[in-house]
This record gives structure tokens, sequence and C-alpha cells, in this order.
């Protein structure tokens, strides 16, 4: 469903295309309305179905993906509160950050300290 | 992995800016000193180019507090310099209440830049599905224009010279897009606003066209003074207006009127680049 969705703009342009091409290549009247709206739906179902593959939030706008993903990193290389973390660690799992590829706190305790302590 | 709807309408980008700021504005109440310095200088680096409407006061709030702090941590960097006229609130010795609040207004500031930034966001993100949905309901009026032509069995020759007119108006359209394109901002997201300006462009011209290359010899038949209204109906049979071959000149009346939608897409476009402009003028001037 939210791939018809997000594929309405076109779907509905290729419907009336589809209807034109049909009626101009030699199918008259009612038949090719209905063969443009079959013809014409079947390709906006494919449409809807191949796109949903680019539904994920890290897929739907890889840009914007990247710049929360980098902002939400460098935050969370610093020292913070505990309320802060908690509010990050939401923010990663909504960003489909799995827990397991996130920094073990011993991990971020000896990025923090070399940070602090450069060589 | 979500995988929702609101990733690809937009918002949930906003939301999840929204969410990220609030984290980051707790994040800089309890930081350190010295990033509280640094960072209260950022944003005054980042409200002097801005076009926050408030941004004196911001910029006067940042000032105060940032010498407060710059004071209780005995450093000089971020100091307001001394001005002729005494400013209330700037006399020290400064005591751990003025820190607190002295925080709380760097992040009041920080908070303002934000939800600036973000209202703008929101904006682009409203703008882009707003013109999507005018997308879907002029094509579902074009379908019902090819529909009822071939409903009533118009001439094949006929529909497809209006096809013609329509596309030449949708190809003029494109042309004239990307003249206006070379004045965008390209640095700025704008959440897929411009992709759906580019859908919108061919659809929109080439009805126009379409009306235009109907309109005007209809129209010109009618005002023609050596003619009754009937002989001026017989002039211009929509036949002979959607006939290539008789009226060649209607394709340069349909490339002309083609032209015709570029007013109301170049404002469309110059909403849009104010909001991109407007956060591009509020970005921070370096990367962290």
């Amino acid at each position: 469903m939210a791939g018809l969705i997000v594929t309405s703009p076109v779907g509905s342009i290729v419907i009336g295309v589809v209807t034109g091409a049909i009626f101009i290549l030699g199918l008259d009247g009612i038949r090719a309305v209905l063969a443009g709206l079959i013809v014409g739906g079947v390709s906006w179902l494919a449409m809807g179905v191949a796109v949903i593959a680019f539904l994920p939030v890290d897929r739907a706008n890889r840009s914007i993906h990247k710049e929360l993903m980098t902002r939400m990193e460098t935050m969370r290389a610093d020292p913070m509160p505990p309320s802060v973390e908690t509010q990050l660690q939401a923010l990663a799992q909504e960003l489909g950050v799995s827990p397991s590829s996130t920094a073990s706190d011993e991990e971020r305790r000896r990025l923090i300290s070399q940070l602090q302590h450069p060589e | 992995m979500t995988t929702s709807l609101e990733w690809a309408l937009g918002y949930g980008y906003v939301r999840l800016w929204e969410r990220l700021h609030r984290a980051e504005e707790e994040k800089l109440f309890s930081a350190a000193y010295d990033e509280l310095i640094a960072e209260a200088t950022r944003d005054t680096l980042r409200l002097q180019g801005s076009n926050i409407e408030n941004r004196e006061q911001l910029l006067d709030q940042l000032q105060r507090a940032t010498s407060v702090l710059a004071f209780n941590a005995g450093v000089s960097a971020g100091v307001v310099p001394a001005s002729a006229s005494a400013v209330a609130g700037l006399a020290p010795p400064f005591h751990p209440p003025d820190d607190l609040i002295a925080r709380r207004l760097i992040r009041q500031v920080r908070r303002a830049i934000n939800e600036y930034r973000d209202d703008r966001r929101l904006a682009l993100v409203r703008a882009r599905n707003q013109l999507l949905k005018t997308i879907i309901l002029m094509a579902l009026v074009t379908y019902q224009l090819v529909a009822l032509a071939v409903l009533s069995g118009v001439p094949r020759p006929a529909f497809t010279s209006a096809i013609a007119y329509f596309l030449i108006g949708a190809t003029v359209g494109l042309f004239n897009r990307l003249y206006l394109d070379a004045s965008t901002e390209t640095a700025v997201e704008d959440y897929g606003l411009s992709a759906a300006r580019l859908l919108h462009t061919p659809l929109l011209c080439g009805l126009a066209a379409l009306g235009g290359a109907l309109i005007v010899p209809l129209l010109s038949a009618q005002i023609t003074p050596a003619v009754d209204t009937a002989t001026a109906a017989a002039a211009a049979p929509l036949a002979a207006i959607f006939d290539i071959t008789q009226r060649p000149f209607t394709l340069v009346l349909a490339a002309v009127f083609g032209l015709t939608p570029s007013a109301l897409i170049s404002r469309l476009q110059s909403e849009a680049e104010k909001y991109k402009s407007d956060l591009k003028s509020s970005e921070a001037p370096a990367a962290h």
C-alpha cells in the first residue's frame, strides 16, 4: 500500500499515457479505456512493489540519513548525561542502527579518553 | 529496519531532526565551560549570517551568557568587549545562579536556531507533498480528458495531433525549467521538492499548450469581424484545429503556451529557494 501511495504521481500519469497509446494502436472506445486501466494499473502496481525496497529510513533519502547518522555519532563520542544517552539510543534505533553495532561502554570510555588525552 | 511511509514523505526525517536537536540542547546545558563557550561562539557566527527575525536579541542574550561563563571559567575568550554604556547583567563577580542562568540562555538560543531550521525543513517537506498531490490530481484530470476523447471516438489523427501539442508544450516547459534551474541552490537538501517540480513541469506545460492550441483558433474565429457567428464556428471546427497538416502554425502556438506556466513554476521555485536560503544562512560555519 505504501508503495502504491509513493508511486501514485507517476502511476496516475502512466495510466493516461497507456490509455492514449492503446487507442492510437487500434483499440476503440470502452475497450481502450479498460485496457488502459488494466495495463496502466498493473504497471503502477509493479512500480509500487519495486519501490518498497526504497522505503526504509536508510534508503528513502540517503543523504539526510547519512547527515543524521554523522551528527548522532559525533554527539555520542563525547561524555553526556544519562538522559541524553537514552534519547540518542532511541534515535539510533529509529535510524536503523542495531544495538550490537553501537560501541560498548568500555570502548566508548577508551575513545573518550583517547580524544581527551591525544598522544 | 523501520519501513514506513513517513520516510518516503519526508516527515519522519524532520521528526528525527527535532529529536536530535532536543538531545543536543540537553547535552549543551550540561557541557563543560570550554565546550559551552565554543558552542556559544559558533552560534554567534550562525546568527550573524542568518535571516532569523529576532537575531539581534538572541545575539545579545548569547553575548551576555558567554561573558558570564567566560568569567567564571577564568578565561578571556568569549568575553564581550567593554562598551561605553554599561550593560545590565554584565557586572562581575558572578555567582553560581548566574552560571545556571547563562547555561539556560545558551540552550534557549540554540533551541531558537534549531526550531527555525526545523520549521524550514518542514516547510520544504510540506511544499513537496502538496506539489505531489497537485500532480496526482492533474494527472487524473488529464486521464479523464484522454478517456473522454477515446470514448467519444475522436478521429485518430486529431488525437495524435493533440498529443503532439501536449508533448511540444511539455518539451518547451522542460527547457524553460533547465534555464530556471541554473539559478537554484543545490548545496542544501530540499527533501525531493526539485524532483516533484520536475514531474509537475511537463504535465502543467503540456496541458497549457493543449489549452492554448484549442482556445486561440476558436477565439480568433469568433472575433474576426468579417464573418458571422455561423461562419466563424464553421471556420474552426475541432477536427481542423487538431490537424497538424491543416494548421501547422498551431505547433508554434502550443510552444508559446507551453511557456505560460513558467510564472507559476518560478514562483513555486522562489518560495522553495527562500526556505533553502534560510537553512543555508543559519548553517554552522564549520563541520562539527
